[in-house]
């Protein structure tokens, strides 16, 4: 349900096996079903951390060390069925062509790869794997070969085998990072229509200008920690980001600019709409 | 075109072929029974015969320039090879029939040398013929249905195909790049020998990264997930007429076998 509770972190603190320092250190964070969530951050922030926490891979992939309290629906990350956490989470990654597979010879069996090991009945299976690639305008690769496809048509196939999956919660790590300005923009229309469908969405992406126009809320991470969380907005207007090692939005630096040099503007605008609008009416 | 992708898939997987609809283990069956009675045979005639008969088969399943190529590689490397290492050792056995580069080639060598061809060729050319006719797909596929393997495991065999591919692929591009930065990858074995380390550990911590996203990959796709798994793809249930054929080709290689070993030992054959 809208609104409750998925996340809650307190003072988490996690070190992967065989690092000297936390990845995460002293986290808390609470994130709510039915948002859209930014994570940004310079390299090395803990951002995919949090990801990978999020959807249980640590510590039960990575092992490492834990402390502290993450709850994830309630129960405690260490002891919940990761097997639950994988029909419940989607997660969608930077490498698009390490995400197939590999040994399905063509998209439509492809995207059915989750639903044949959820055991969907198959009638549903088809019907689901046509549903959502149309959706995601991916009808004319249905008999192509995954590993023909490009990088951005790749992206496009695992979004369409976890959504097929019906997740409620989508964990997305750098989906563009390897990808064309065509194929990012393919992706943030996926990234739209889950919005559209009220899904949970986690989204790490260094594309501060996406971010800005499509997030809830934005997370800023530094060292392991959280910077500052909230209305994107407020977040991504705040002076403070570029010293936190953050991207920031060409309206927001211009805003910052406009102020600086003693406009008398009524808020920093975060999109290039915003700016343009403001801009007008000064 | 959306409709027809779905049409093929909700009814059965057929290639039209009614030896190759045949039930993947039924294939497996068929073929390696053929290839043991050739190898129990060995004897020339019979593998001359068999070798025909793969041919024929081959042109018949609309294969017949895949086989040639692999098998005319068999041919040589296997058959030709064989025999001439088998007159080479015989030498000495049987009535010279003629010399060559000074050896005499005798009858009882060039038999023996061919028999132990027909043995080779008979077998490789059957599992040829299982291997371009079955994907290896359907064999795992076939194998998860009969409840045989797990489909974990099915997923392990048939990504490890594609991984050799994959790591070959890869290793090409390292090279290259290796190059780029002046490391010499051509020349003595000293200088290919210095260029094993820069090459191999790229590509050993590369497929150690792949592997582990690959892993975080299939987890996403309920990969562990033991309750129950339900498949796209579907083999038709075996009809009466393919099991009798089975059985059939079964009882007469039986036969076929015990007949080779009782000529053998009245000396008949």
């Amino acid at each position: 349900m809208a609104g409750t509770e998925f996340v809650k972190m307190t003072d988490v603190r996690y070190t992967y096996p065989l690092s000297d320092h936390p990845a995460l250190d002293h986290l808390d964070l609470v994130l709510e079903r039915g948002k859209f969530y930014g994570v940004i951050g310079e390299n090395a922030a803990g951002k995919t951390t949090l990801c990978n926490l999020i959807r249980g891979l640590c510590p039960h992939f990575y092992l490492g060390t834990l402390e502290g309290e993450a709850l994830i629906d309630g129960q405690d990350v260490r002891t919940i069925d990761d097997q639950k956490l994988a029909v419940e989470i989607g997660f969608v990654f930077q490498n698009p062509f390490v995400q197939m597979s590999g040994i399905r010879e063509t998209v439509f069996e492809e995207v059915g790869v989750g639903l044949e090991n959820l055991g969907i009945p198959r009638e549903e299976m088809m019907r689901r794997i046509v549903e959502v690639c149309r959706a995601l305008h991916i009808e004319n690769l249905l008999d192509k070969n995954p590993l023909e496809l490009s990088g951005g048509q790749c992206q496009r196939v695992a979004f369409a085998s976890i959504i097929a999956m019906d997740a409620d919660v989508m964990v997305i790590d750098e989906p563009t990072s390897q990808l064309d300005p065509e194929g990012t923009e393919d992706v943030f229309e996926i990234i739209q229509l889950l919005k559209g469908r009220d899904k949970t969405i986690i989204l790490v992406e260094h594309k501060i200008d996406l971010i800005a126009e499509y997030c809830d809320e934005v997370i800023v991470m530094k060292d392991g920690r959280i910077a500052m969380k909230g209305d994107t907005s407020t977040v991504l207007s705040d002076p403070r980001l570029q010293e936190w090692g953050a991207p920031v939005p060409a309206a927001a630096r211009l805003g910052h600019a406009l102020r600086a040099a003693g406009c008398a503007l009524p808020r920093i605008p975060i999109t290039n709409s915003e700016a343009a609008a403001l801009v007008r009416g000064l | 075109m959306t409709e027809d992708i779905v049409k093929k898939y909700q009814g059965y997987q057929l290639y039209g072929n009614w030896l190759k609809d045949l039930n993947p283990l039924n294939k497996i069956n068929v073929w390696l029974v053929i290839g043991v009675t050739a190898m129990v045979f060995k004897d020339w005639r019979f593998g001359a015969a068999a070798i025909a008969a793969y041919l024929l088969l081959a042109a018949y399943l609309g294969i017949f320039r895949s086989f040639i190529k692999m098998f005319s590689v068999c041919v040589v490397f296997l058959g030709v090879f064989m025999t001439v290492t088998r007159v080479f050792i015989h030498r000495n056995e049987g009535d010279s029939l003629f010399q060559v580069f000074g050896f005499s080639v005798t009858d009882a060598a060039l038999e023996n040398g061919l028999d132990m061809s027909a043995f080779l060729l008979g077998f490789s050319g059957a599992l040829f013929l299982l291997f371009l006719t079955t994907p290896m797909r359907d064999i795992m596929l076939a194998l998860e249905q009969k409840g045989w393997v797990k489909p974990s495991t099915s997923y392990i065999v048939l990504v490890s195909f594609k991984t050799i591919t994959e790591l070959t692929n890869n290793m090409r591009t390292i090279l290259e790049s290796q190059k780029a930065r002046g490391i010499e990858t051509e020349g003595n074995l000293w200088v290919r020998f210095k260029s094993a380390f820069p090459t191999i550990s790229p590509m050993v911590l590369g497929a150690i990264s792949y592997t582990e996203e690959k892993c975080i990959s299939m987890e996403s796709r309920a990969f562990a997930n033991e309750k129950g798994h339900t498949y796209l793809r579907l083999f038709r249930p075996v009809p009466v007429w393919e099991k009798v054929f089975v059985a059939f080709v079964d009882v007469a290689c039986v036969l076929g076998m015990a007949w080779a070993i009782y000529a053998k030992i009245t000396g008949i054959m």
